[in-house]
């Protein structure tokens, strides 16, 4: 979708193929990197409060980390490891690989350790990740036999991998979660409150959230809501001269 | 009533599942050839699934674990106490559990009692204010999974704090989040 029209008459979407969907309201799930980019454009455009909103929340530059080895690495009965201040703070194990007599281990950079990996050619990051996992680990000559990194900074459809609460937007999410003219409700880990934000859990809840929105305001618009049928004014005509829906 | 959802991830589509329950007619629009958006789990790196986006359910105390639950989700549940080694100064590798009994507090956010923040303040300067105290794993993790405290709000990072979500450890979906 490139871009979302929408006003007293109700909602429209419009596709890059040159598709339109007209609603009566829409739920925006797009992530934060897509709005901070603007890879959607509101007619008329989002009010003043949200552009700042989003503007103002961060976005966490995050890389993951995998390495596949031929045999187990941790102690039994361990999972994890967290190694402050390390060049690698964070890896973990999927316990399913240690029945199979393999470990597969993950590792999270995020912060300047995101960027300095981000900045280098592929190879190179996966490289120096690993001498930080042998040195947090004080094995140093652990090889794994595969390894990959992703990011989801590059990724067209996210730009970015979750959102972060920065110094002065502790409030930014509880405005991004705020309807729109009873036309736009607005879900995603980045519309969760801050202690849910940024996880599967908040975004999940704030789809809920934002559909119960939408359903309460539809009642309320509905021909025996309490408004009775309002329905303020047409659509404007589709840019090519089609009739409006 | 017709309702556009703009963005199959998981907000999208709980948003679609509630609209629809509702009667509402759906339209969900994607981006992608596939649903899930950030959560995308890979069967091809290796014998066991892999997560390259998000992984854990952070704690039973949110709605995805009772969702995993009556799916009938295998779940593995990592404690981070006596299953998570920590790295010390000298290099020593203990158990999150071990360290906790040595110095209180490290293992647990229920023991820490945190004082109000000063409006809009970073972590950093919080932190400082709260003195030479142990910070206990979670908040540790919380750190490690955003970027230093100097850019981060101490507001919002009380808030995590004080919720349940942040008083126990993670589960992983053993055959694949998606």
């Amino acid at each position: 979708m490139e871009r979302l029209e929408w006003g007293p008459w109700g909602v429209r979407a419009f596709t890059a193929d040159g598709r339109v969907y007209p609603a009566d309201r829409a739920v925006v799930a797009l992530p934060l990197g897509v709005l901070k980019a603007e890879g959607v454009r509101f007619v008329p455009e989002l009010p003043e409060e949200k552009r700042q909103a989003i503007e103002r929340l961060g976005l966490t530059d995050a890389v993951k980390l995998f390495f596949r080895f031929d045999r187990p690495v941790f102690p039994p009965g361990i999972v994890e490891l967290y190694a402050p201040g390390a060049a690698l703070e964070e890896c973990w194990s999927n316990p399913l690989g240690h029945s199979k007599g393999i470990e597969v281990l993950t590792a999270l950079a995020t912060g300047e350790k995101a960027r300095a990996l981000m900045a280098l050619p592929e190879e190179r990051a996966l490289r120096e990740a690993l001498q930080a996992l042998q040195q947090a680990l004080g094995q140093p000559s652990l090889t794994p036999s595969k390894a990959r990194l992703v990011h989801w900074r590059d990724d067209p459809y996210t730009l970015g991998a979750y959102s972060m609460a920065r110094v002065g937007a502790s409030e930014a999410r509880q405005v991004l979660a705020k309807p729109v003219g009873n036309r736009l409700f607005f879900a995603g880990e980045h519309t969760a409150p801050n202690a849910w934000a940024s996880t599967v859990h908040g975004a999940y809840a704030s789809g809920k959230r934002a559909a119960h929105e939408a359903i309460r305001s539809a009642y309320r618009e509905a021909p025996l809501g309490p408004r009775r049928g309002l329905r303020p004014s047409l659509p404007p005509p589709l840019p090519d001269g089609r009739p409006a829906a | 009533m017709k309702t556009l959802v703009i963005g199959a991830g998981i907000a999208g589509l709980s948003a679609a599942q509630e609209l629809r329950k509702a009667n509402h007619q759906v339209i969900l629009l994607e981006a992608r050839s596939r649903v899930g958006g950030r959560i995308h789990t890979d069967r091809s790196f290796a014998e066991v699934p892999i997560e390259l986006g998000a992984e854990f359910i952070h704690s039973s105390q949110v709605p995805t674990y009772s969702l995993a639950q009556k799916l009938g989700l295998r779940t593995f549940h990592y404690n981070q106490h006596n299953d998570t080694l920590v790295r010390l100064p000298d290099g020593a590798l203990r158990t999150i559990a071990e360290v906790g009994t040595q110095k209180q507090g490290y293992d647990n956010v229920r023991l820490v009692d945190w004082p109000e923040v000063n409006g809009e303040e970073s972590l950093e300067a919080y932190l400082e204010r709260l003195g030479e105290r142990p910070i206990p794993f979670k908040l540790q993790e919380y750190i490690s999974d955003f970027d230093h405290p100097r850019y981060l709000s101490a507001k919002a990072a009380r808030e995590y704090l004080c919720d349940p979500s942040a008083e126990e450890g993670d589960y992983r979906l053993l055959d694949g989040y998606d």
